[in-house]
């Protein structure tokens, strides 16, 4: 029966909603982490008498026909790159984009990757790096006496040096922005990479045109809303059972089936 | 006069071994590197003799194995001698009686250093030699399975070696020898899959898939069953009613 193929879409395309949902939850509390959606579209279809076709030589022709779905399937997971709540550190060199916009980190094999998560730290050169120790575009070498950093809305890094009570110029930090940004490759490390779909990368000035700005001393936080997650984990058990409730039921009509004399 | 009998028996036979592949599917739901299978049956037309070309019965005939060459889910254990493989790819393991390939990536030290399986076997390079790592430091597999230690006395990386990765010509001919280990007599093609380190690659098995398959083989089972059991009765009646005649 077909019933049963078909409930056994139904229960993985749930199985794989429960697990972006995990990964959601899983990463509550991770800097600058955005939320993934997982997309369902139903199956092709199985035409048993075809709509349109001519019933007869008047022309009369088949209204609705019999079309039997097959199931579901994933079309799509993405990312939702709603803006987190920004969550004050006063580190100052936690950096936090309001608005559209990914940092520029220079990955270690000479490519860019795009980061919204501006928790930098700095490398025994005194350059801003990532926690994974990847320079920060353009690349910023703080100089080893200063005594505090400071990084404007737009993006211009200073530094006071002991002795100096003007701060000097350290260099401005570009941002990105993409046409498609759920086209980007999330390649972990909340790191992401440019890819066909998403477009080229628009880089310039934070505060420029249609890109956000840089606030120093605050965190962006994961945009995961717990209370959604839960109930969309609820809806999808309670859509794992009904499917599971579809499979025992052809499985006792089977069973009648097999029973008759 | 019994060859509904033997039709069904055919289809029968054909089912019970299906049974226990998706019973061995089911068992290995959590073996690293487990790749499921599933028997392919085919039909097998036999004249009846009464006019050759017409009116041929169908038996089942149980035509051989398919392999599922899905990726399995990688689970990060952080385990430094863990390794999974992702992209169609095989390790190449030395065992005494030859070759075997596999995509079991739980590997281990032996004292020498040397780097073997679980099953005391040493994982081998491109070049066909085991690798051997240095004790208690530890050291990084890329992505193309070059390993490279960064050695403290000299304060520099060193390439240790680089991990065989294989795929064959045609991926469907390989013999299951253990749980997760293939064996074959194609020569081996360098494949693009790459390594991942401290993760391991678990069975590709889909419980949903073999239980839905399991519920439909059983009411099969017993639908030919009832075939079956409604031949023996109209021949019982049969022998019954002329015997009763004469």
């Amino acid at each position: 029966m077909r019933a049963l193929d078909i409930a056994s879409t139904g229960m993985l395309a749930q199985q794989l909603n429960v697990e972006v949902i995990a990964n959601n939850l899983a990463n509550v509390n991770t800097t600058g982490f955005k939320r993934s959606h997982a997309e369902f579209q139903d199956l092709l279809y199985q035409n048993l008498r075809r709509v349109g076709t001519e019933t007869s030589d008047a022309g009369t022709t088949v209204p609705t026909g019999i079309q039997l779905g097959l199931g579901v399937k994933t079309a799509a997971v993405y990312r939702i790159h709603e803006q987190g709540n920004l969550q004050q550190t006063s580190n100052s060199l936690d950096l936090a984009m309001s608005g559209l916009g990914f940092f520029e980190i220079q990955m270690p094999d000479g490519t860019l990757g795009y980061s919204r998560a501006g928790s930098f730290q700095l490398s025994k050169n005194g350059e801003v790096v990532t926690q994974d120790g990847y320079l920060v575009n353009p690349g910023l070498t703080i100089p080893q006496n200063a005594t505090s950093i400071a990084v404007s809305a737009t993006g211009v890094v200073s530094a006071t040096v002991a002795g100096q009570t003007t701060p000097q110029f350290v260099g401005q930090i570009t941002v990105s922005t993409f046409i498609n940004e759920s086209g980007l490759q999330a390649i972990g490390n909340n790191l992401y990479k440019e890819t066909e779909a998403s477009g080229t990368p628009q880089t310039g000035l934070p505060g420029s045109e249609d890109r956000g700005i840089v606030s120093q001393g605050f965190l962006e936080n994961s945009n995961v809303n717990t209370v959604s997650e839960i109930t969309n984990l609820i809806s999808a058990q309670r859509a794992y059972e009904m499917n599971s409730r579809v499979i025992e039921t052809t499985n006792q009509m089977l069973g009648t089936l097999s029973a008759l004399r | 006069m019994e060859t509904p009998i033997y039709v069904a028996l055919s289809k029968q036979t054909g089912m019970l071994e299906e049974m226990s592949q998706v019973a061995n599917n089911l068992a290995n739901v959590s073996t690293t590197g487990f790749r499921g299978s599933h028997r392919l049956f085919q039909e097998y037309l036999e004249d009846t003799g009464k006019l050759p070309g017409r009116n041929r019965i169908s038996f089942a005939q149980d035509m051989g194995d398919y392999h599922n060459l899905s990726q399995g889910r990688l689970l990060n254990t952080s385990r430094l001698y863990d390794l999974a493989l992702q992209g169609e790819g095989y390790f190449v393991i030395q065992a005494p009686s030859g070759n075997y390939y596999s995509r079991n990536g739980s590997f281990t030290v032996d004292p020498s250093g040397t780097l073997v399986s679980d099953d005391g076997y040493p994982l081998l390079q491109t070049d066909g030699r085991p690798i051997v790592v240095p004790a208690n430091q530890p050291f990084a597999v890329g992505e193309d399975g070059a390993v490279t230690f960064f050695n403290q006395a000299t304060n520099a990386s060193e390439r240790l070696g680089k991990i065989a990765i294989v795929k064959f010509a045609n991926s469907q001919d390989l013999r299951q020898s253990g749980a997760s280990n293939f064996l074959t007599d194609q020569p081996p093609i360098p494949s693009e899959a790459t390594i991942k380190q401290g993760m391991l690659e678990q069975s590709n098995v889909e419980p949903v898939i073999e239980i839905t398959h399991m519920i439909a083989l059983q009411r099969s089972f017993e639908m030919i069953n009832q075939l079956v059991q409604s031949e023996h009765d109209r021949l019982k009646q049969a022998i019954g009613k002329i015997s009763q005649s004469a």
